[in-house]
C-alpha cells in the first residue's frame, strides 16, 4: 500500500518513540481512543450543521494528529475546520466521510507500529 | 536541560497531546504536574506553585484565557511565566493569548529543542525578575530603616545642637533644613560671666555627615562656653577637633561671636562664612569680612583666632547668615545675591523689622525654585543684660537638684604648668557641680580669675600693678610679665577651695597662697579704696563680692569667702 507513507510521518513518529519510551504503546492507544471520540463529535456535529461545534472538534483533532504524525488526516481535520469557522458547510458530508476513511487507514497503520 | 530541575503545570484537554508533552518535559528533567482543564490547572498551580505553565488554550470547562487571567492574578509579584499550546495561527487568537496574561506560545507539533529553549528563556527571565523583586524589598526596607535610624537621630542631634539660649529674646533665628539634617547648626549660650557666645557654621554637605560632624561642635561650645573659656579656647578646641574627626574636603565655615552687654561690645571671628554686618540704630551698616580659614581645616598650630571687636549699644543688630541666603535661587536660576540682602539695609525705618523684611525678600525672590542650601541667618541685639529673657539659666539647673556641697580640694601649679595653663576651666568645672551655684558663675568666675591673676603676676611675678596707670607703663607691664614669665624656677601657686552647705545655699572658702615674698598689706583697707588707680581695679570688686576677704602670712597667702543663697 503505497498510502502507508502519505499518512505516516515515520521521522516523527520514530522521535515520538523516543521521547516516549515505554509508554508509546499507551500514547498511540490513547490518541486512537480519543481520535474515535473526535470522528463522532465531527460527525455529530455535521450532521446537525453546528458549523461552531464542527470547527472546535476538528481543531482539536488536527492538533493531536500533528503531534502523532498523521499529516493528511491533520490536513482533512484543518479544512474542516476552516469550513466550519466560515460557515461554509457545502460538501461537509463529502469531507466527514474522507476523515473516517482517513482515520480508519490510520488506525490501522498505526496498530502496525505497536 | 537547566540547572535546576523546574515543577511544570501543563494544562491540556487531549489525553495524547498531554502525554506527549510530559514526556519531552520529563525527559528534560523537570517535575510534571498535569491538568484537564482549566479549572483544574488554576487548582494544581494554588496546590503546588509551579514554577512555569504550558497552557491549552481551548479547553473545556474552563478555558485557557481564563484560567490564565485568573493563575496571573494570583501570582501577584512574582513572575510565573505562561506558554499557551494552540495550533491557533491567526493573529486576533494569539493576541487573546497575549492579552490574558500568556507571555509566549508553543505551537503543534511540538518541537523539543524549541520547548526546551524557551522553558530555560523563561527561567532566566523568572529568576532575574525574582532577584529583581527581593533587591527592590531589600532597598524599600534598607531605606525605611535609614529613615528611623535618620529620625532617632535627629531626636539625639537635636537634644545636643539645639539646647542653649537660642530663644533668648535678643535672637532671631531662622533655620530651614534640606532634608531630615541641617548642613547648618547655629548655638547660643549665655557665659557664665555674663555675655552671650552665638556661632553660625556651615559645613560642606549636608545630611548625616554634616549632622554627625555638628554634634561635637555643639558638645565643645555649650561645654566650654558653660566653663567659662574664652571665645578664641573655644574655637580653637572646635577647629582641632574637627580637623581629627572631617575627613579631607570636609569642613565648617564658621562665623562665631562674644557679646558683652556688661561692656556693650562684641567680638567676632568668622571663617569662610559670607561677611557678618552690624546694623547700628543711627544707620550704619558695619560689613565684618571673613579673615580666616573654616574649621577644621588648618593644624592646631596654625590656627589662627585674631578676632574683630565693636562697640554696639543698645539696639545695635549683628547679622550672620550661610550662603544659602545669598546662593538662594529663583525658578530662573538666579541668586538672590548680597545686592539684594544690602538693599534691606537701606532706608530702614524700624529696624527690628529687618530680619522679617530678610526672610520675606528670600522667600518672595525664591518663588517656586528649589532650594539646593540650607537657609540660615541669625540676628542678635544688643540689649541690657536683664532683657534677655533667659530665666534661671533653665538647661543649666536641671542637674542642680543633686550634686556635692560638701567638700574640699587643693590644686597646685609648678613650674612650666604654671606659664601657660589656665586653671579657671577646670576648677569652674569642679565648683559648678554645686547644686544651684551656678546661677553665681559669673561672681565666683570673677572672684577666682581675679585671685589667680594676682597670684602669678603680684605674687610670683612681683609685677607692681601701679605701672599699668599709665599707658606706657601698660606696655612696660606686660613686657616685663612675659621676661619674667620665661625665667620662672620653682615657682608655684596654690589654690585651695573648700564649699560647705549653709541654708539652702553654701559658702565657698578660697584660699590662694603663692611661692613669690608677698607684700605689705597693712595700708592695703585704705589703698584699695582708690578706685581712680586703673591698678587696684580688681580688690574692691573682690571686697564687694566675698563675705571675707583678707591677706596673711608675709602677703603671700590671700583668703575669701563667698557665701551664696539661692533667691
Amino acid at each position: 500500500m503505497n498510502n502507508k507513507i502519505e499518512h505516516l510521518d515515520f521521522a516523527a513518529l520514530a522521535e515520538l518513540r523516543e521521547v516516549m519510551e515505554d509508554e508509546f504503546e499507551i500514547l498511540i492507544e490513547t490518541y486512537l481512543h480519543d481520535s474515535a471520540e473526535r470522528v463522532i463529535q465531527i460527525q455529530e456535529a455535521a450532521k446537525a450543521r453546528n458549523a461552531e461545534e464542527l470547527s472546535r472538534a476538528a481543531h482539536s483533532f488536527k492538533g493531536s494528529c500533528t503531534n502523532v504524525g498523521v499529516p493528511v488526516l491533520a490536513k482533512l481535520c484543518m479544512e474542516a475546520e476552516l469550513k466550519g469557522k466560515a460557515g461554509d458547510l457545502d460538501g461537509i458530508d463529502e469531507l466527514v466521510t474522507s476523515i473516517e476513511n482517513a482515520f480508519t487507514e490510520v488506525s490501522q497503520l498505526l496498530k502496525e507500529q505497536i | 536541560m537547566s540547572a535546576k530541575p523546574l515543577k511544570i503545570l501543563i494544562a491540556d484537554d487531549n489525553d495524547s497531546d498531554r502525554m506527549i508533552l510530559q514526556a519531552i518535559v520529563r525527559k528534560q528533567g523537570h517535575t510534571v504536574v498535569t491538568a484537564k482543564d482549566g479549572i483544574e490547572a488554576v487548582e494544581q498551580f494554588k496546590a503546588g506553585a509551579p514554577e512555569i505553565i504550558l497552557l491549552d488554550a481551548l479547553m473545556p470547562r474552563m478555558d485557557g484565557f481564563e484560567a490564565a487571567r485568573i493563575i496571573k492574578q494570583l501570582a501577584g509579584e512574582e513572575l510565573v511565566p505562561i506558554i499557551f499550546l494552540t495550533s491557533l495561527t491567526d493573529a486576533e487568537s494569539l493576541a487573546k493569548c497575549l492579552d490574558a496574561g500568556g507571555d509566549d506560545f508553543l505551537s503543534k507539533p511540538y518541537n523539543r529543542v524549541i520547548l526546551d529553549a524557551k522553558i530555560n528563556a523563561f527561567n532566566r527571565m523568572r529568576i532575574m525578575h525574582s532577584t529583581l523583586q527581593s533587591q527592590r524589598d531589600l532597598i524599600a526596607e534598607n531605606n525605611e530603616h535609614l529613615l528611623q535610624e535618620q529620625q532617632v537621630a535627629k531626636t539625639v542631634f537635636d537634644n545636643v545642637a539645639h539646647l542653649g539660649c537660642l530663644h533668648a529674646k535678643n535672637i532671631k533665628h531662622l533655620l530651614s533644613p534640606l532634608s531630615v539634617f541641617n548642613g547648618d547648626v547655629l548655638l547660643a549660650c549665655q557665659k557664665p560671666s555674663g555675655g552671650m557666645h552665638v556661632l553660625l557654621g556651615d559645613f560642606t554637605g549636608h545630611g548625616l555627615p554634616a549632622a554627625i560632624g555638628a554634634m561635637p561642635i555643639a558638645e565643645i561650645f555649650y561645654g566650654m562656653t558653660n566653663k567659662g573659656f574664652a571665645m578664641t579656647d573655644v574655637l580653637r578646641e572646635i577647629n582641632q577637633k574637627l580637623k581629627q574627626i572631617l575627613p579631607v574636603g570636609f569642613f565648617c565655615c564658621a562665623c562665631m561671636i562674644d557679646m558683652s552687654f556688661a561692656r556693650g561690645d562684641v567680638e567676632v571671628w568668622i571663617g569662610g562664612l559670607p561677611e557678618a554686618v552690624i546694623y547700628k540704630s543711627d544707620g550704619e551698616l558695619i560689613k565684618i569680612p571673613s579673615n580666616h580659614l573654616p574649621l577644621g581645616v588648618l593644624s592646631a598650630s596654625r590656627f589662627a583666632t585674631e578676632t574683630y571687636r565693636y562697640e554696639m549699644s543698645e539696639g545695635d543688630r549683628i547679622f550672620m547668615w550661610s550662603d544659602g541666603i545669598v546662593e538662594a535661587r529663583n525658578i530662573d536660576g538666579d541668586m538672590f545675591g548680597e545686592e539684594r540682602l544690602y538693599e534691606v539695609y537701606s532706608d530702614v525705618k524700624d529696624p527690628s523689622i529687618i530680619f522679617s523684611n530678610i526672610k520675606q525678600q528670600v522667600h518672595n525672590f525664591i518663588g517656586e525654585g528649589e532650594r539646593d542650601d540650607d537657609l540660615t541667618i541669625v540676628e542678635v541685639e544688643m540689649v541690657a543684660e536683664d532683657q534677655l529673657g533667659i530665666d534661671g539659666d533653665t538647661h543649666l539647673s536641671k542637674s542642680a537638684l543633686m550634686g556635692p556641697v560638701n567638700w574640699g580640694l587643693s590644686y597646685e601649679l609648678r613650674g612650666e604648668t604654671l606659664k601657660d595653663f589656665n586653671p579657671l576651666p577646670l576648677l569652674l568645672h569642679v565648683i559648678m557641680e554645686v547644686p544651684g551655684l551656678r546661677l553665681f558663675s559669673g561672681q565666683v568666675y570673677t572672684i577666682l580669675a581675679e585671685l589667680t591673676s594676682n597670684a602669678l603676676e603680684h605674687g610670683v611675678l612681683n609685677l607692681d600693678s601701679s605701672l599699668k596707670a599709665t599707658s606706657e607703663g601698660f606696655a612696660q607691664y606686660y613686657a616685663l610679665r612675659a621676661q619674667r614669665l620665661a625665667s620662672l624656677d620653682n615657682a608655684w601657686v596654690r589654690i585651695s577651695i573648700d564649699h560647705q552647705p549653709e541654708n539652702l545655699g553654701g559658702v565657698m572658702s578660697i584660699k590662694i597662697e603663692d611661692s613669690g615674698d608677698g607684700f605689705d598689706y597693712s595700708g592695703f583697707k585704705q589703698a584699695q579704696m582708690n578706685k581712680d588707680l586703673y591698678c587696684g581695679r580688681g580688690i574692691p570688686l573682690l571686697v564687694s563680692l566675698c563675705r571675707r576677704f583678707e591677706y596673711m602670712g608675709a602677703g603671700n597667702v590671700v583668703e575669701a569667702e563667698f557665701a551664696w543663697q539661692p533667691e
